[in-house]
Formats: structure tokens, C-alpha cells, sequence
């Protein structure tokens, strides 16, 4: 059991803790974990317009405390995580405190400096995020979103219930496997990383402001265990797109409710039917896959469980209303 | 006729200079409206960031118009994205250079530079519809860590106006534009959508730009004057969709190509077979009638050269999912 307790100023100073801690050195603003703590690589980027983005996909082998104390000055973090073979995770922000013990976690949190944070995740824990750093002043100046704005208070001090809060859908995902795809040899690749950070910023703003900030507030539709039951079904349905997707019947068992609420559950929490998120998802991966220039479109139709071609075809056509020919 | 000589780079000053020359009020905010008798419209502008400055323009003048931009020491770029349907003739020209075109769709992006004296000659009643991005090289180097001395953008700027047909608007392209033009006063989030939109427009137009170093190479052996015949025939192609377009080996005699290196470097230079290209723009030529709400689907589909408006309404939904009556509910 390990535990990291460190004083945030911004997401640089802090990889030069995590580095102390670690007892390995930063080069090229980026950190290889060494093999007592786990796997993988944090790195930091600069951009442009004066954000902060520590991006890491680690696995670590040891049971470890991140305990964040509360700064001195007013800054804010958001972040986009996907989580993978989760022991356990206990979350306090403040005095308040939750226990998370599903697999599986894929969610999007914003949260203050002046809190008092500490999470612990098991050891075992597959952790790819995105995390962006940034000031009040920054997001008014750069973003035209203020901090004192009725949907900003109201979601913060929701505290420790703003962690299902905001599910990762297809969209998300697509910008984060975007963003961990750069290549560092990409002459454009800050701006790259820069544009789909600002989506990111963007998309979860659009969503928090949609459902904050109202004079009152719509109730949450789903509760918190409805919607980590549909984290885990997501995962589920995006996690081989080249086999077809389980059967309804099949994932209304893993969710432990009857067909016909896991179908109106999963449109509620992620907008589109399970066999629509499944498809598109599909066809995101498949232009993903023809983007990178290695794979034909046949290929890329393989890929994706697409026997017959031609209905690869249609089906990326009737997504992109383009050809798969035409990236 | 007005003439309007532009020796800064200041869109706001642009306004002034436009309602000056016009006689047309002007509030001293970030647009202009562009009133009757002298024509219909409006021109907003944007500032983002330090240096970037946006001119979103949609009107009609009544009269012809000539802009001049003078040749300046302090190095900026134009990135246009014009969506045009000249139905008179419009001109650019680069330096000495001179692009003329008369009955045609001119939807593209193109970079201009003040190492050039760039005019642009619009007539009468044109529906101008052009969205602008004006930055310096500081800016490039800084934000996009692109060199405007390296040889892709060299050689792109080269091409004068060769180079104004190399990137056509796609519909990814439109579908930004068309965000930048119905974004909400009242949103809270208009700054950070505008910005990213723009952001996407400029990557979009920069990332494809380097991928098509091989054709501004010539690897595809597209010299300047295999991309000056293409540009003939694209023209040939689209100026008037009430005729059947010439076949590919009227095509291939009028440029002297044979017709697989015509088909391959056209495929090439406009990224669609000539055929899909032909479509794609007639169609897009149709939706826009339609989107006036001045036309019927019959009106429409007979003046892109459908007779058949069963085949019309198939083609015009496989394009835009959508039916050409939803493109006049669009409007109403």
C-alpha cells in the first residue's frame, strides 16, 4: 500500500512529485512507472493557449492513496477517465465519501483545488485518462465560461455524487482515442491535441449546463446504481466491435433488470438505442482505423466483423455519408 | 461600382471602411447590416484569442464590388472558405495573376498571403456567403507550430491562384460553417463553440493541405498545367447543370489527357470520381434552391437536370438522408 500525498499547483509541478515519489526521472515532461508500482506512462503537454494536459495509461500493481490537499490558490480539474478491473475505489472530496466497487468506471469529473481530495484505487487498476488543468480566469478568458456561474456551484458541491454525474459515451471516447493516438512526429500535433482537448472542455460544459443551473434543476432521471449498471453494459457493447454484440436478453442478465428497462435505461443515460451506440461506435473505430492509413477498407471492414463488404459500406456510408474510399 | 483599397488587418476598421464606402450606418459593434437599397445582409466579425480575427459574410450587394489588399511588410495569411454560386463572373487576382470564373460553384478553401496584392472583382447580386480567418505568421508559428517558411505552404502560396481549387468543401467543412453561422447570442457556451469550430476549420484545411504535399510535389505528376486543365474541366463540368455534362472523352479531347490519367488526376485534385463530384455538386446546387423556399422540387430537380423527380428525390436522400421537402420545411 502506497500512498502519495502532494499539494497541487499545476498538472507539471505535480508529475515532478509523482516522480519524486515514484524515484524516477521526468524526460520530455513524461514518466515511465517504475515496475514496483505498476506500468505505463504520465505524461504532461503545454498547450498554446495556456492549458495543462496530463494524459496517462498506467496499470498499477499496488494498492495506492493519491491524497490531494486542498491549494492555496482557486484552480480546477476535469477529467476523463476509463477505468478497467477495479477492486475497490474509495473517493472523499471534503468530509464526503463514497465507495465504488464495480469493475468498470467511465465517467468525467470536475473538481476544485480548495477541496480535500483522496482516492484509493486497488492494485490491479487499468487507468487511461485525460486531465485537463486550468483557472478560473483561464476559462473565462479562453472559454467564456464562468466560475461563478449557478450550473458551476450547483455541480460542485454536489461533491462525491458528481462521480457518475457524467458518463463517457461514444463521442468522449472517440476524442480520448483521438488523443492518445497522435503521434509525437505529427507536424500538427499540439494543435490536434489542443482542438480535441477543447471539444472535450466544450462537450462537458454543453452537458453540464444543460442539466444545471436552472431555476430547477430537472431531477436525475437515473439513480446512481442504474447508472453504473449502464457503465458496465457500455463497456460491454464497445468492447469487441469485431464479434457481433451480445444479445439483449444477454446483457439484461448482466445488468440484473428486465429487457425493457435496460433498453429505456441505456437511451436515457447514453442517448441512442443499444444496437445505434453499437453501430456507431463501429463506424467511429472503422474511421479511425482507415484515418491512420495502415488498413484498407477492406481490411478495416474485417476488422470490424464485417463479413460482406459491401454492407460495411452502406453501413459507413449511412454513418459519414461518405465512402470509406474517400478518407 | 465601389472600390475599397485594404491596407490593414483589422476587421472591425473593415466594417468601418465597408460602411464608409457604402454609406450605410454603422453601430460600432462586431457586425454590420448590410441594408436595402444597397443590398441584404450581414457581416459579423470575431476575435479570438490574441491575434485571430473571423469576417463571417452573407449578403447580396446591388452593386459590383472590388476589394484590393495591398502587398504589406508585417506577413498574414487569409484562410477563405467561400461557398459561392456565381451566376455572373467573378475575379481574383493574385499579383498578375488572374482567375476568372463565370457560372460556377466555387465552394473551397483556399489560403491567401500579403506577399501577393490580392483583388477580388464580385458583381452585382452575387450571393456572397464566405466565412474568413485572418492570423499572422507569429500566430501560425505559435498556435499551429506550422513554419510559414517551409516548403509545403512555399509552394502552396506559389500556385497563386492554381492553388485556389486544390481543397473543395466537403460536407465536414459545411457542417462547421453552417455551426459558426447558427450559434445562439444566449448561449453561455457560444465563445468556446465558435473557437473550436474555428480551430477545426483551420486544422482541417492545414492537416489535408499536408497530406496533399505529394500532388503540390507533383508526385501524381499534376504540374501546374495538368492542374490548370483539371480546373478547366471542373468548370466544364458544373457551370451549367441544366445541359448533360460532356462525356469523359469529350473530357479527355478538350484537355488532351487520355481518359484513365484524366479520371485518376481528377480523382486525385478533387477527391471524388468525375462522376460522384458532378452529383455531389448538383445536388448540393439543388439544396440550396430549395433552402431559398423560392422553389418547388419540380423547380429544383429541372434546374439540375432532372427530369425524373422520383430519381431526384432518391438521389437527393441518399445524399442528404433528408427529402427535398424537408429542405423547403427548413426554410419555412
Amino acid at each position: 500500500m502506497f500512498k502519495f500525498s502532494y499539494q497541487y499547483c499545476n498538472h507539471v509541478e505535480y508529475l515532478y512529485d509523482l516522480a519524486k515519489f515514484a524515484g524516477v526521472k521526468v524526460k520530455d515532461n513524461t514518466i515511465q512507472l517504475p515496475a514496483s508500482l505498476g506500468s505505463g506512462y504520465v505524461k504532461v503537454a503545454e498547450l498554446a493557449n495556456g492549458l495543462q494536459v496530463l494524459i496517462n495509461e498506467c496499470v498499477i500493481n499496488e494498492d495506492v492513496t493519491f491524497y490531494r490537499q486542498p491549494a492555496v490558490d482557486e484552480s480546477y480539474t476535469l477529467r476523463f477517465d476509463e477505468v478497467k478491473n477495479l477492486k475497490k475505489l474509495t473517493l472523499r472530496i471534503d468530509e464526503d465519501q463514497m465507495f465504488e466497487d464495480e469493475e468498470i468506471h467511465s465517467g468525467a469529473l470536475l473538481t476544485n483545488s480548495l477541496s480535500d481530495i483522496s482516492y484509493t484505487a486497488t492494485a490491479g487498476t487499468e487507468d487511461r485518462c485525460i486531465n485537463i488543468y486550468f483557472t478560473a480566469e483561464w476559462l473565462k478568458i479562453n472559454a467564456g465560461i464562468s466560475a461563478a456561474d449557478e450550473a458551476f456551484k450547483q455541480y460542485l458541491s454536489l461533491k462525491t455524487a458528481t462521480f457518475n454525474f457524467e458518463v463517457l459515451n461514444f463521442e468522449y471516447r472517440a476524442l480520448m482515442e483521438e488523443i492518445f493516438e497522435i503521434k509525437d512526429d505529427h507536424p500538427m500535433q499540439k494543435v490536434m491535441l489542443q482542438n480535441r482537448v477543447m471539444l472535450l472542455l466544450e462537450k462537458f460544459f454543453r452537458s453540464l449546463y444543460s442539466r444545471l443551473g436552472h431555476h430547477n434543476p430537472t431531477k436525475a432521471l437515473v439513480n446512481d446504481a442504474s447508472i453504473k449498471q449502464m457503465m458496465k453494459v457500455e463497456s460491454i457493447l464497445v468492447s469487441n466491435l469485431s464479434a457481433p454484440p451480445p444479445t439483449i436478453p444477454v446483457l439484461a442478465r448482466t445488468a440484473m433488470m428486465s429487457e425493457t428497462k435496460l433498453k429505456n435505461l441505456f437511451k436515457t443515460v447514453y442517448g441512442l438505442s443499444l444496437y445505434e451506440y453499437y453501430q456507431k461506435n463501429r463506424m467511429l473505430k472503422a474511421r479511425q482505423l482507415l484515418r491512420l492509413k495502415k488498413y484498407t477498407v477492406k481490411e478495416a471492414g474485417m476488422a470490424l466483423g464485417f463479413k460482406n463488404l459491401s454492407y460495411f459500406t452502406i453501413a459507413y456510408k449511412k454513418e459519414f455519408n461518405s465512402l470509406p474510399s474517400e478518407i | 461600382m465601389i472600390v475599397l483599397n485594404i491596407n490593414h488587418t483589422n476587421y472591425r476598421q473593415l466594417l468601418e471602411d465597408l460602411s464608409t464606402a457604402f454609406q450605410i450606418p454603422y453601430n460600432h459593434e462586431d457586425y454590420l447590416i448590410i441594408p436595402p437599397p444597397v443590398g441584404e445582409g450581414i457581416i459579423k466579425t470575431i476575435s479570438l484569442f490574441d491575434e485571430l480575427q473571423v469576417l463571417l459574410v452573407d449578403v447580396r450587394y446591388n452593386q459590383k464590388l472590388i476589394t484590393i489588399r495591398e502587398r504589406s511588410d508585417d506577413r498574414y495569411f487569409i484562410l477563405h472558405f467561400d461557398d459561392v454560386f456565381i451566376s455572373d463572373t467573378a475575379i481574383l487576382k493574385m499579383d498578375d495573376e488572374v482567375l476568372q470564373k463565370s457560372n460556377t460553384r466555387h465552394s473551397v478553401a483556399r489560403l491567401t498571403s500579403n506577399i501577393f496584392v490580392n483583388t477580388e472583382e464580385l458583381p452585382a447580386q452575387l450571393h456572397i456567403k464566405s466565412i474568413k480567418v485572418l492570423f499572422n505568421e507569429e500566430w501560425l508559428k505559435k498556435y499551429m507550430g506550422l513554419d510559414s517558411n517551409d516548403d509545403v505552404l512555399k509552394r502552396y502560396l506559389s500556385l497563386k491562384t492554381e492553388s485556389c481549387d486544390i481543397e473543395p468543401l466537403d460536407e465536414e467543412y459545411l457542417k462547421l460553417m453552417q455551426d459558426l453561422w447558427t450559434v445562439k447570442k444566449e448561449d453561455p457556451l457560444q465563445n468556446i463553440l465558435l473557437q473550436n469550430r474555428i480551430t477545426l476549420l483551420i486544422e482541417r484545411f492545414f492537416t489535408r493541405l499536408y497530406s496533399k504535399t505529394n500532388l503540390l510535389e507533383g508526385k501524381f505528376n499534376l504540374s501546374s498545367e495538368v492542374i490548370n486543365r483539371l480546373i478547366k474541366v471542373e468548370h466544364e463540368l458544373v457551370h451549367d447543370f441544366s445541359k448533360m455534362p460532356p462525356t469523359i472523352e469529350e473530357f479527355s479531347k478538350l484537355v488532351s489527357m487520355s481518359s484513365t490519367k484524366l479520371k485518376k488526376s481528377f480523382k486525385s485534385m478533387y477527391g471524388d470520381s468525375i462522376y460522384s463530384y458532378y452529383q455531389k455538386q448538383r445536388l448540393q446546387r439543388a439544396n440550396e434552391l430549395l433552402l431559398t423556399g423560392e422553389y418547388t422540387v419540380k423547380q429544383a430537380a429541372n434546374a439540375v437536370g432532372y427530369t425524373n423527380i422520383a430519381n431526384f428525390t432518391l438521389a437527393f436522400k441518399k445524399q442528404y438522408h433528408k427529402t427535398p421537402e424537408d429542405s423547403i420545411a427548413d426554410k419555412a
